[in-house]
């Protein structure tokens, strides 16, 4: 390790430790201390439910009648509206995956709206590959049978472009919004796992407001399968599905 | 996420179930999602309620100052409201800011503030009592809205939210790098994170899990440095004539993130990993990495 970097990580090695160090107990957010954390979940609200008279001495010896409230301490419970950030659902399509042909693809997505706008989502999904040109044409088979599945996964951020309506009728008007974005990921192919990075979108036509159906089209970009091709190959997917917010 | 694994859990059968599952369980978790509404009355001037969580969405409806409404759901910074003809729309969070303000005592902030501010800037507690004397109306249901604190979910608040989840690309060395990590916050400087890493199109493929500490400089402003130090394990796929390998390893990373939305943020960092085991070379290695980090 250069040296440069060694003075820069103990520098915050250093930094770590005097942050620890002036750490406030009472508000150190762990979940069984949260409760001495004023405000955080119950707000005490005093509450005078009557009063009763108490007989007390003076200094003089006289006994006036006064007034001590008596006062009950009441739990004020949070509320918490129903959030709905996240979407969850299946998928199916087809990917058609450059020189191995094009094979039917399903798996499921989560996502996660992070705003009105923008949403990062996880895909996870299944598909297959055929034979390439290369071995249909030579009739020889270059990777064995068994590693043609293909399994792949997706991180990726998402812009809601264009919102809008479509109607169905005179009557009825479901909300929809186009997408774009892209996401990385990797793929598992013949043996080998490889990074793709895609470029896609779609569209959302909401049915009601918790149910969605979806259409989506993916560009993966990976590195070519193939020995001795240094490119990258486009693979296209597109497929449909529906996914609830919860 | 070691992506054999992966593979195993994809087998078309266990996936094929999986997938029937989910889609047999969508009304149950769609039935699970209710909760009771909250009737509440408009304290601003007036609320315009859309068709759909969104600006460009069209106003259908106005409830006037002093109309009830139940809110039902929440989507992001939106909020489904239901008037008392039954007419749902939705309404944004700041154009509810007074509403929310009689309800909660808080008012929502597009900042990110820390508890230290929040603690300063929160109203008297005569304001928070008088969320028990909304006026009651043929929707208010006593003993749900009296007496309870509303949580407008605002975000991102240092007291509110608990947890970071985060996805990032980089390189190392020759190969290219994935990474995913989830966060929990112990205070507003320190928290725990959890990484699954992958490293691919190199000489050798490899998944690391990694447990670190972050200490982030200053939180509370937009753009904010941080120092993680931790440990973890790769396991070195076969390549060639090397033999498959599993190491244990040190790590210590340098970054800074920026705050790009209430709950959208910007994270770059550098890493050095230091190898205590295994066989073979390279023991150190040196990663950056860029990725978006989000609050929930």
């Amino acid at each position: 390790m250069e040296r440069w970097l060694r003075v820069l990580i103990l520098s915050g090695v250093c930094a770590l430790s005097t942050g620890c160090a002036s750490l406030n107990l009472p508000s150190f957010h762990l979940p069984f201390l949260r409760d001495k954390v004023a405000g955080a979940e119950t707000v005490p609200v005093e509450e005078t439910e009557g009063a009763a008279p108490v007989a007390a001495s003076g200094p003089l010896g006289e006994s006036p009648s006064i007034v001590a409230p008596v006062v009950s301490r009441r739990q004020v419970r949070q509320v918490k509206i129903d959030a709905e950030d996240f979407e969850i659902g299946p998928y199916m399509g087809v990917l058609s995956l450059e020189e191995f042909g094009i094979h039917p693809s399903y798996g499921v997505r989560l996502s996660y709206h992070i705003s009105e706008d923008l949403f990062a989502e996880v895909d996870v999904g299944r598909s297959k590959g055929g034979l390439a040109s290369y071995e249909r044409l030579t009739g020889t088979n270059f990777f064995p049978d068994s590693g043609r599945q293909i399994t792949y996964y997706d991180l990726g951020a998402y812009y809601n472009l264009l919102p809008g309506e479509v109607f169905l009728g005179k009557g009825r008007a479901l909300n929809t919004a186009l997408y774009v974005g892209g996401s990385v990921g990797a793929m598992r192919f013949v043996g080998d796992n490889r990074f793709t990075a895609a470029l896609g979108g779609g569209y959302r036509v909401m049915v009601n407001d918790w149910l969605s159906m979806r259409i989506d089209l993916r560009d993966r970009l990976m590195r070519s399968p193939l020995p001795g091709l240094g490119r990258a190959s486009h693979n296209l997917e597109s497929y449909l599905g529906f996914t609830v917010f919860f | 996420m070691p992506i054999e694994r992966l593979h195993r859990l994809a087998q078309p059968t266990s996936l094929a179930t999986g997938i029937l599952c989910a889609a047999l369980c969508l009304p149950g978790i769609a039935a699970a999602r209710g909760a009771i509404p909250v009737a509440v009355e408009v304290a601003d001037a007036y609320l315009e309620l859309h068709t759909g969580p969104g600006r460009g969405y069209p106003v259908t409806r106005v409830i006037p100052r002093g109309d009830h409404v139940e809110v039902l759901k929440r989507r992001t910074d939106w909020y489904l409201l239901r008037d008392d003809r039954g007419h749902e729309g939705w309404a944004k969070r700041k154009a509810m800011a007074l509403t929310l303000l009689a309800l909660s005592g808080e008012k929502p902030d597009d900042g990110f503030r820390t508890a230290e501010q929040r603690a300063a800037a929160s109203p008297e507690p005569a304001a928070v009592a008088s969320a028990s004397e909304t006026p009651s109306s043929p929707m208010a249901r006593p003993g749900k809205v009296a007496g309870n604190v509303f949580n407008d979910g605002s975000y991102p608040d240092a007291e509110n939210h608990h947890w970071e989840a985060g996805a990032g690309a980089g390189r190392r060395g020759g190969s290219k790098v994935l990474r995913a990590t989830l966060s929990y916050l112990l205070d507003e400087n320190l928290s725990v994170d959890v990484t699954l890493s992958q490293v691919l199109d190199g000489p050798r493929n490899e998944d690391l899990v990694l447990f670190g500490l972050t200490h982030t400089f200053h939180p509370e402003h937009r753009i904010a440095p941080f120092v993680t130090i931790g440990l973890g394990a790769s396991r070195l796929h076969q390549a060639g004539t090397l033999p498959a390998d599993t190491r244990e390893m040190g790590y210590a990373a340098a970054g800074f993130r920026v705050l790009l939305q209430q709950r959208l943020m910007f994270r770059a960092d550098y890493r050095s990993f230091t190898a205590f085991s295994g066989r073979g070379n390279p023991k150190e290695t040196n990663e950056w990495n860029v990725g978006f980090v989000f609050l929930f």
